[in-house]
């Protein structure tokens, strides 16, 4: 919402001026911005606890792989 | 058992190689002060699933993908601290390159809040990696972006 238009909203009032930070790496053209469905964030890991299959499958998107060694 | 010193040895693990842990050691870790006989089973467990998926290696490549791709998570007041804690990851090529996960000494007023101060984090990093994505081709042409910051929520 805020990093791709700077409107006044009454009710992000008191989120900081550094935060816009976002809205000027996003105006400059460097970041984009895509929507993730909560199930394949994978950032998830880092912030909650996760099922097994979930937490296998991110392991996996992490790029944790099983390699043997030789 | 010495705790510190055990906590010390697999925060050093889960920083190099093995961010899938990173969650349980940092709240293993707010414990050093003090710890029970829970947080050191809990530990011992930690230590045990380090040992045997030992074989677990940090990876890139398959298929070359060219855009630097974020993902962060932020936790709102979910502990009794309720400080906020943010989780972001860099992935690149079907590996991730960096990843940090940080309690913030601020408490946010809304959920909103923290989304936008875990974004800013990854924003900070994803900014660091330009000059790679030049190397590999993976901007198209300047001025067109080079990371994308994967977001759960629309705001």
């Amino acid at each position: 919402m805020l990093a791709k238009d700077n409107k006044f909203h009454l009710k992000t009032k008191h989120i900081d001026l550094h935060y816009h930070f976002i809205h000027e790496a996003v105006e400059e053209g460097k970041i984009d911005m895509k929507y993730v469905p909560t199930s394949d964030n994978v950032a998830d890991i880092f912030t909650k606890p996760l099922a097994k299959p979930k937490f296998i499958q991110f392991v996996e998107t992490l790029g944790l792989r099983v390699l043997e060694k030789e | 058992m010495p705790y510190s010193e055990a906590i010390g040895s697999v925060l050093w693990l889960v920083v190099i190689s093995r961010p899938d842990a990173v969650y349980a050691v940092r709240t293993l870790s707010q414990f050093i002060q003090n710890p029970g006989l829970a947080h050191r089973e809990a530990l011992k467990h930690v230590i045990s699933y380090l040992g045997i998926t030992k074989n677990l290696w940090l990876t890139f490549g398959g298929n070359i993908e060219t855009m630097v791709k974020g993902y962060f998570d932020s936790d709102w007041a979910s502990q009794q601290h309720r400080n906020l804690i943010l989780g972001f990851l860099l992935h690149f090529s079907h590996g991730v390159m960096s990843w940090s996960l940080k309690k913030q000494n601020v408490i946010a007023l809304s959920s909103t809040e923290t989304e936008y101060i875990a974004q800013t984090h990854v924003v900070k990093e994803a900014v660091g990696y330009e000059i790679l994505s030049v190397k590999c081709k993976g901007r198209k042409k300047k001025g067109s972006p080079y990371c994308v910051i994967m977001k759960a929520r629309s705001c």
